[in-house]
């Protein structure tokens, strides 16, 4: 593929390979045909050939790798004073609120918050990392962006695909949007946020990337009885609109 | 499943907690080895109602439940903070 023939969000290199940093499914994804492109200096799945079909199979039932996309963790006694002296506002603990450059900002419990965000503007991200210092610190970095790896499961029967492996009830009118739910899914230690895009429901899912292919695998196996398909990040961009 | 209702998460499976073992006091720092080994090893196995630290291991969150341990009824949960604050410091 040369570079005058892709598009201005293509990413001319196919190899993941060439990329700095990479998802730890940069391999299962390969196989499955991703055409890449750089976000956050990683190789990420943008589509997998068919963009239209996988946008339709997003609002039916789909899996993201979405481990490119910026997050940070901050954790402590002082969390809440500090973080709020940033200007960010905080939900109650387990509940995401969205702050005004688009970053949704996760509370885990009184003293930890989650930091996501859903493209690669992360102005907040890197304005609180240029901010925090060991001196004066009242709260600790979590090393979110290495330790953790980020899917989203998005579509109509993400919920009934969920219960197959989630005791928590994430049924829409049980699990509103910006919910957050940290339990057990496939027997690992997941924290589970409703983030719709546009009119789909979705879940995104953190926890330890050395487990993301294992996770990656029991979601292909769970979604494989309601036809769910593996989709890029463009067709998730697209249903946010 | 058994439900265990974790005071920062809700009601959740018993298969996502961890029990930590009775709520007991430390011993004074001057006692002797016998009050530390009971401290440390020995468990009281009551029967009938108990506090018990109890670990929800998604969240590392730990907590205080109050339970019956003949009937295996969880009667009430308390954040730590709260529990210490309401009855002293536990162990």
């Amino acid at each position: 593929m040369s570079a005058a023939g892709c598009s201005p969000r293509e990413e001319p290199m196919t190899r993941p390979e060439k990329f700095q940093r990479r998802s730890h499914l940069y391999r299962v994804c390969r196989e499955a045909g991703a055409h890449w492109r750089a976000m956050n200096d990683f190789g990420v799945p943008a589509h997998y050939g068919d963009v239209d079909g996988e946008t339709a199979a997003a609002a039916h039932l789909a899996i993201a790798d979405l481990t490119a996309l910026p997050r940070a963790g901050y954790k402590g006694w002082g969390m809440a004073d500090w973080i709020q002296g940033q200007g960010v506002s905080l939900p109650e603990p387990n509940r995401a609120l969205r702050q005004e450059d688009g970053t949704l900002a996760c509370r885990l419990s009184s003293g930890e918050l989650l930091l996501l965000a859903d493209d690669d503007q992360a102005s907040l991200i890197d304005r609180l990392s240029e901010t925090w210092s060991m001196d004066d610190a009242v709260c600790f970095p979590v090393p979110r962006a290495d330790a953790s790896a980020r899917l989203a499961v998005t579509g109509d029967e993400s919920a009934a695909m969920m219960a197959k492996m989630c005791g928590v009830d994430l049924r829409g009118h049980r699990f509103a949007d910006h919910a957050i739910a940290q339990t057990s899914v496939a027997r690992m230690n997941v924290i589970v946020l409703r983030n719709d895009r546009g009119a789909s429901p979705a879940y995104d899912l953190i926890f330890d990337s050395a487990s993301a292919v294992y996770l990656w695998g029991c979601l292909v196996d769970a979604m494989a009885e309601f036809s769910g398909r593996i989709v890029g990040i463009d067709a998730l961009d697209a249903l946010r609109g | 499943m058994k439900i265990m209702p974790c005071p920062l998460n809700g009601p959740r499976n018993i298969s996502e907690f961890a029990c930590g073992g009775e709520v007991e006091h430390l011993p004074p720092p001057d006692c002797d080895h016998a009050a530390w080994i009971d401290y440390v090893y020995l468990e009281n196995n009551t029967a009938g109602v108990v506090r018990e630290w109890w670990y929800h291991t998604p969240t590392a969150y730990w907590f205080v439940a109050e339970r019956d341990t003949r009937t295996d009824e969880i009667l009430r949960t308390w954040p730590a903070g709260e529990f210490l604050a309401e009855f002293g410091e536990g162990r």
